[in-house]
């Protein structure tokens, strides 16, 4: 008997488990329908007031480890204004959180406050899924908390009038430049005023050939200038673009302009020339194995990166002096803006506490002021950005006036960059990578390459 | 004399089995009680999935809206999906190369590590070590050791041999088969199991053959692939359906890339999931998947029914 008794024990605990497991799943799907309730009530136009009773909101951001000193001093400080509102932080790596929102979303368990651009898809994915909120009663509520971010930057993300995200950052495309090796070939440092149409590409491409030197010896090369853009952010520096300008209205790719718009041939043409026929870019193979130890620049032997603004602070820990420049002159340039925005889940079941948490983050006195100095990222909010330009001057050693010119330029020439405009761009621009690789590296035509885009993105019939 | 044994037969069988019956009885309950855990967990963990992915193949989810029913349309678009064609045939010509590769290479290697020698023991620990790690930090060695221009591979083929070595991943034509060589790190697992099968081979065989004057290599063919052949079809079932849910290497080294050369059928199904969000229709190609390694392992077993040797055959 006694023998018996194990397997009947052991069965037992089975049973508990899983009733146990069970039961916490049947828990966690009842959400999902109270869930679609609220999502409901969130499409009123009225803000929710924020309750009085125990609160429990997520906040979901990108695993970063630079970052979380920041978030738990966020949470303390609004905790503290909020005592009945507890603030749950939710960490995930950036590759990890366009499956894990999927699941979370499907499941009603979202998190309250993200930023949609902090996963691979971008803002007009989750917006046109229905994932974010309409925030635009609480910014009317609030408008005085807001009053200072730029109007443009606020804009962006302000869909058929209703705004679906408040800007946390905003940041500009430049080109970065290594003084030493400047200094090394005798050329001229290039000018921080982005109306000076001196600086084109053609000049970027006779001070490329000075700058570079023994390509092809892998210890010893030093290449003139590498464009880290993707092809049709380079188009747009031309004045191409892949798209027509409803898509980044729409949101909705629609037909591709590909062929229609001329500037695109000349803008993948000249960079194909700089990596074949001029041999003063990296190819791809190279910017593969670089970038597998750190960003290409920082090795000190690339003269010029044409990149996003993060330049600022990722290029600091460089062992060289470089300097800042805008993107060269080309009829039709328009660069890409980055521009991060704080949203709201709109199946979100405390929309107005979680608002108040967004209200708390951009804060340009509290919470948006130290971001700003923890990040170096360049502040969405006007009155930010003097403080900004010294801040960027006392690490860099550049001139403040200089930074507010490069600043402000960029802005002036910029537009919010394709992948947070449109829909399911990250299927898009696998497509054009897919084929553009063949292009960079010469084995494919440009008119091949970009005949065989127009159709690959076609047939992916995004509507 | 001969019919008499078998007439009895009945009867000594029905005899037989009233007297097991209570220990059979014990046992089988033995036998549920212990599955029990595992049985459970696949009905409410797996199955449940299981189940709703059939369900939503049928319908148009988008994770945020409810689910409509569409009938076969996801199943009809499918084969109206040219890259649905294209990750197939990537997917084939990977596991066409890799199964074979795969079996060769491991079974070798096995042969050599069960010779008795100095040091058995750690070589067998050494060459079964580099499956244990992830396949994402696997892939990136690889896309190191084959970097065109910088990898290791390349380096010593220009400086011993004098040949410009290939583009690996980065050529349409030499992607698959760099993802074929790649399986070198992960044949650990597949050498275990021939190494323990080779254990069992009983070594009066191998001296009576020894005796006779076989070579090595015919005691091989002869002797070790027969006794051993049930293991190979394991082996091969396994790795065919293995080489039918390749991701990870694509989704971290290719992207699927150069010109769709390395789009495998599940990076295709994952970016349709979770990229395009279309679940419907990434649940029709899941189960798309599942009849065709299902009919491919039927296949095989078929096709092996007469090259597999059982020693303890089970019909008799």
């Amino acid at each position: 008997m006694r023998r018996k008794g194990k397997p009947f024990a052991l069965l037992a605990v089975t049973m508990i488990l899983t009733t146990i497991l069970y039961g916490c799943s049947g828990s966690g799907a009842k959400p999902a329908a109270s869930g679609a309730d609220t999502a409901a009530k969130g499409n009123d136009t009225a803000a929710a007031a924020p309750s009085k009773d125990k609160v429990e909101i997520t906040w979901l951001v990108r695993t970063d480890p630079n970052m979380i000193d920041w978030e738990k001093e966020m949470i303390d400080g609004f905790q503290k204004e909020h005592p009945n509102i507890t603030v749950k932080l939710e960490q995930i790596p950036q590759a990890e959180i366009d499956q894990r929102l999927t699941t979370m979303i499907a499941s009603g368990k979202v998190p309250d406050v993200w930023s949609s651009n902090w996963a691979n898809s971008g803002f007009a994915t989750y917006k046109k899924m229905g994932a974010l909120l309409d925030l635009t009663p609480y910014v009317k509520k609030d408008q005085a908390a807001l009053s200072t971010i730029n109007q443009n930057i606020m804009n962006i993300y302000q869909i058929d009038g209703k705004i679906y995200g408040i800007p946390m950052l905003s940041i500009g495309s430049f080109l970065f430049y290594n003084k030493e090796l400047f200094d090394k070939a005798g050329v001229p440092y290039p000018t921080v005023n982005w109306d000076d149409t001196s600086w084109n590409f053609q000049k970027m491409l006779e001070n490329a050939k000075k700058l570079s030197s023994d390509i092809g010896n892998a210890d010893k090369q030093v290449f003139g200038v590498f464009n880290s853009m993707s092809a049709n952010l380079q188009s747009w520096m031309f004045g191409g673009d892949f798209f027509k300008p409803e898509a980044y209205t729409s949101a909705v790719m629609g037909e591709p302009a590909v062929l229609t718009n001329k500037a695109n041939k000349e803008a993948i043409q000249f960079n194909v020339d700089l990596i074949q026929k001029e041999k003063v870019a990296p190819n791809q193979t190279t910017i593969d194995a670089v970038s597998a130890i750190g960003d290409p620049f920082l090795t000190g032997r690339v003269a010029m990166v044409i990149n996003g603004g993060w330049g600022f602070w990722a290029y600091q820990p460089a062992k060289f002096k470089w300097g800042v420049a805008p993107i060269p002159y080309h009829d039709g340039r328009k660069i890409a803006l980055f521009v991060d925005p704080w949203n709201i889940s709109a199946k979100s079941k405390h929309p107005a506490e979680s608002w108040e948490l967004i209200k708390y983050l951009v804060d340009p006195k509290n919470g948006g002021k130290k971001f700003m100095e923890k990040t170096s990222a360049t502040p969405a909010d006007t009155s930010l950005a003097e403080q900004w330009y010294k801040q960027i001057a006392d690490k860099t050693g550049m001139k403040i006036e200089d930074i507010k010119t490069l600043n402000e330029g960029a802005i002036k020439n910029g537009r919010e960059a394709d992948n947070h405009l449109i829909d399911k761009f990250s299927v898009i621009s696998n497509t054009i990578n897919q084929t553009i690789a063949g292009v960079w590296n010469g084995q494919k035509s440009v008119d091949d390459g970009l005949a065989e885009i127009d159709k690959n993105l076609r047939s992916l019939n995004l509507k | 004399m001969n019919s008499a044994p078998a007439a009895a037969e009945p009867q000594i069988r029905r005899a037989a089995k009233k007297k097991r019956n209570p220990e059979l009885a014990r046992e089988e309950r033995a036998f549920w009680l212990f599955i029990s855990p595992w049985a459970l967990g696949f009905l409410l963990f797996t199955g449940g999935p299981i189940i709703a992915s059939l369900f939503l193949s049928f319908t148009d989810y988008n994770v945020i809206d409810a689910p409509n029913i569409i009938g076969l349309k996801n199943f009809v678009d499918l084969f109206h999906d040219k890259l649905f064609y294209k990750s197939i045939s990537v997917t084939f010509y990977y596991a066409v190369l890799s199964v074979p590769f795969t079996i060769i290479s491991s079974l070798l290697l096995a042969v050599l590590l069960n010779n008795k020698i100095k040091g058995q023991a750690l070589f067998r620990t050494l060459y079964y070590t580099p499956s244990i790690i992830s396949g994402v930090a696997v892939s990136f060695l690889w896309m190191w050791l084959l970097n065109p221009d910088f990898g290791v591979v390349n380096s010593l083929l220009s400086q011993w041999f004098g040949i410009k070595g290939p583009g690996w991943f980065t050529k349409p034509n030499t992607v698959i088969p760099s993802m074929v060589l790649m399986q070198l790190t992960s044949i650990g697992g597949t050498m275990v199991i021939f190494l323990a099968s080779l254990q069992t081979l009983p070594s009066d065989l191998y001296e009576a053959a020894s005796i006779d004057g076989a070579s090595r290599v015919k005691k091989f063919f002869r002797i070790t692939v027969p006794l051993i052949s049930p293991v190979i079809l394991f082996n091969a079932i396994i790795g065919i359906i293995s080489s039918f849910q390749v991701f990870t290497q694509a989704y971290v080294i290719t992207k699927g890339g150069p010109d769709w050369n390395s789009y495998f059928y599940v990076l295709y199904l994952f970016n349709t999931a979770f990229a395009q969000f279309r679940m419907g229709y990434a649940s029709a190609q899941a189960w798309i998947l599942f009849i065709i390694i299902f009919a491919l392992t039927l296949l095989s077993l078929w096709v092996s029914r007469r090259l597999i040797y059982y020693e303890y055959d089970s019909k008799r």
